[in-house]
């Protein structure tokens, strides 16, 4: 627990010392910048457009502005969330190691759960607040049009459980590293292939998936049917960037959200296909399963940690 | 109040500690003495139950830190030889922070932090960012920090590493001063002369045992015979081989060229790596050490290997 009868001091010292850094808030207002000047230059382009344009075109240029501004916002705070949980978390335990400041607090009464939750939600903290200084961005977005509330709370779902689990991962390698270099390089390379290998990997195993589905699917039992369609599901679950993408797809092809059903199987009957879970409903189920384990392992490893050098 | 018995640490390849025994009583200082190898922080580290013995048993104040660290980390002080300080914080917010995770209430903080800066001669440096202290500062501020829970066993790895003359008086001082509150006090030192006059106790470390136990004298009475000493001296090394060659103790010098060489000229001075069999104690070293000071030879580094 964060909050046992105090507010863990090292949480509040973690706060304190991340947020008075001038670099935390440079990256912040860095980052609104960007994303408050690609706003402006589309709707900019949109009123120009519509000024010099033919009559009666602005409320659908205005939606595909809107469409655009979601999708460049998301693809930008996804891309940020995916760097800097990890960035600050894996010095998490490492810098301690490195500034020889672990023993100091290991002498003290703070429970190891108490070490790493603090660090923990110190970096995760700042991935909140990333999201938060973003939602005047998508509220702007709901107001021009193009883009549904329920669109909108999938992608902040899913960037916050990314978030989660990267900065989870970040004080794992943290607390199992020497160096902070080691711990970084080890955390970006899983996130890395988590992100874009899985996603490429979907796209390129697609057609072998697709043929082993007809397969299953042709012995008629529900069972066959039901994972067929699961293997085509979770190749997609595993990338925020192929559940998003899959979300949006999904719902802009079929109006729905929370499940997704394939097409039928030519040559099958309609039972051939039935509504699976969303890919991203997958995601963020496995994401946060997988922050919660991993903070475990880091919890358990700072308890036992023994350093026979 | 602290009591060592026959104490072995193994790592998968190496023996760092070896049947060590000793027993430190409230308002002792027990010096462990000895060439700057892990060995001795290993040792400490133990002391202060951050690491688990492979054999042997360490008991602070009847609290075994193998089976309760947690209780043992609540009766003990560690101050390792970094002193481990937040660069970004000040003094007092530093002192402040542990002296919370230690349980000291609100209330009480302020006035403990003032006590403990002026405890180790910091209390106008309190707003000062510890990124701007001297080593030695840091060194104090680190001590306080040990103190912030006013534990009866202190464990200190070499705790005047870095300090200037003055500083190490001081601390010197200070650290009498703890012992004659009664706390137990364990600490490394390099040499004799480093633990002369502050030590109750100690022993001389040579690599995995103690060699000798006892009061000073019988440490200084102890030498082992025929050490090795490795000396890296800048400049004029015939010269400092002269003078090695006159001082007591000293058997055969030789030298083993430049440790590194060079990739491009420097303006600086080249630095040769002599090696020195001698037979004779750690004062005799440290007299050889002020010897060659004496004679203008710049040492850049001397110690036993």
């Amino acid at each position: 627990m964060l909050l046992s009868n105090r507010l863990n001091p090292l949480l509040r010292t973690e706060l304190r010392r991340r947020f008075r850094n001038a670099r935390s808030f440079g990256a912040l207002t860095v980052y609104l910048a960007v994303v408050s000047g690609l706003a402006l230059a589309l709707y900019l382009g949109v009123a120009i457009s519509n000024a010099n344009g033919p009559t009666g075109g602005g409320i659908e240029s205005g939606r595909a502005a809107g469409t655009s501004l979601f999708y460049i916002t998301s693809g930008l705070l996804l891309v940020l969330v995916c760097f800097i949980g990890p960035l600050f978390s894996v010095g998490a335990i490492a810098a301690e190691r490195e500034n020889a400041t672990l023993d100091a607090l290991r002498m003290t009464p703070l429970p190891a759960r108490e070490i790493v939750l603090a660090k923990f939600a110190s970096a995760y903290g700042y991935v909140v607040l990333l999201t938060l200084v973003t939602l005047p961005i998508f509220a702007l977005v709901l107001i021009i049009g193009g883009v549904e509330a329920a669109e909108i709370a999938v992608v902040l779902c899913v960037i916050l459980c990314a978030g989660f689990a990267f900065t989870a991962l970040g004080v794992l390698a943290s607390a199992i590293s020497k160096t902070r270099m080691t711990a970084a390089i080890l955390t970006y390379t899983v996130v890395l292939l988590l992100v874009m290998g899985t996603a490429i990997f979907s796209l390129i195993a697609a057609p072998g998936l697709m043929a082993l589905r007809t397969a299953l699917a042709s012995s008629g039992s529900a069972l066959g049917v039901f994972f067929g369609q699961l293997l085509l599901i979770l190749p997609l679950s595993f990338s925020p960037i192929s559940a998003i993408v899959s979300a949006e797809t999904n719902f802009r092809a079929s109006g729905h959200m929370l499940s997704i059903t394939p097409d039928p199987l030519p040559g099958l009957p309609a039972t051939s296909a039935i509504a699976m879970p969303a890919p991203f409903a997958l995601m963020t189920l496995f994401y946060l399963l997988a922050g919660i384990v991993l903070l475990i392992i880091a919890i358990r490893k700072v308890k036992t940690m023994d350093d026979r050098r | 109040m602290i009591r060592v018995t026959n104490l072995a640490l193994k790592t998968n390849k190496t023996v760092l500690l070896d049947g060590l025994s000793f027993e430190v009583a409230a308002g002792e200082i027990f010096g462990v003495i000895g060439p700057d190898t892990p060995n001795k922080t290993a040792l400490l580290r133990l002391l202060a139950s951050l690491m688990r013995p492979t054999s042997g048993e360490v008991m602070i104040g009847g609290v075994s830190t193998t089976h309760q660290p947690e209780q043992a980390r609540r009766l003990t002080g560690y101050l390792a030889s970094d002193a481990g300080v937040y660069l970004d914080m000040t003094c007092a917010e530093y002192l402040a922070f542990f002296a919370e995770c230690y349980g000291v209430s609100a209330g009480a903080r302020p006035a403990l932090v003032s006590d403990l800066l002026s405890l180790v001669d910091l209390q106008k440096r309190a707003n000062t960012r510890i990124g701007a202290l001297t080593r030695g500062m840091g060194q104090r501020l680190g001590l306080a920090r040990a103190l912030a829970h006013d534990p009866p066993a202190l464990v200190l790895d070499e705790p005047m590493r870095g300090m200037d003359p003055r500083a190490q008086v001081e601390t010197r001082e200070l650290l009498r001063e703890l012992a004659g509150m009664g706390k137990a006090i364990v600490l490394t030192a390099r040499s004799l002369a480093e633990a002369d006059g502050l030590i109750t106790r100690g022993a001389l470390l040579a690599r995995t045992r103690f060699t000798a136990q006892g009061e000073m004298s019988e440490l200084t009475s102890a030498g082992e015979a025929y050490r090795t000493i490795l000396i890296r001296a800048l400049g004029d090394v015939e010269r400092v081989m002269d003078v090695a060659r006159a001082a007591p103790g000293v058997v055969e010098i030789w030298s083993t060229g430049a440790p590194d060489a060079p990739s491009a000229p420097s303006p600086q001075p080249p630095i040769t790596e002599l090696r020195c069999r001698f037979n004779g104690g750690y004062l005799q070293a440290d007299a050889l050490l002020r010897e060659l000071a004496h004679h203008g030879a710049q040492v850049v580094a001397f110690h036993e290997i």
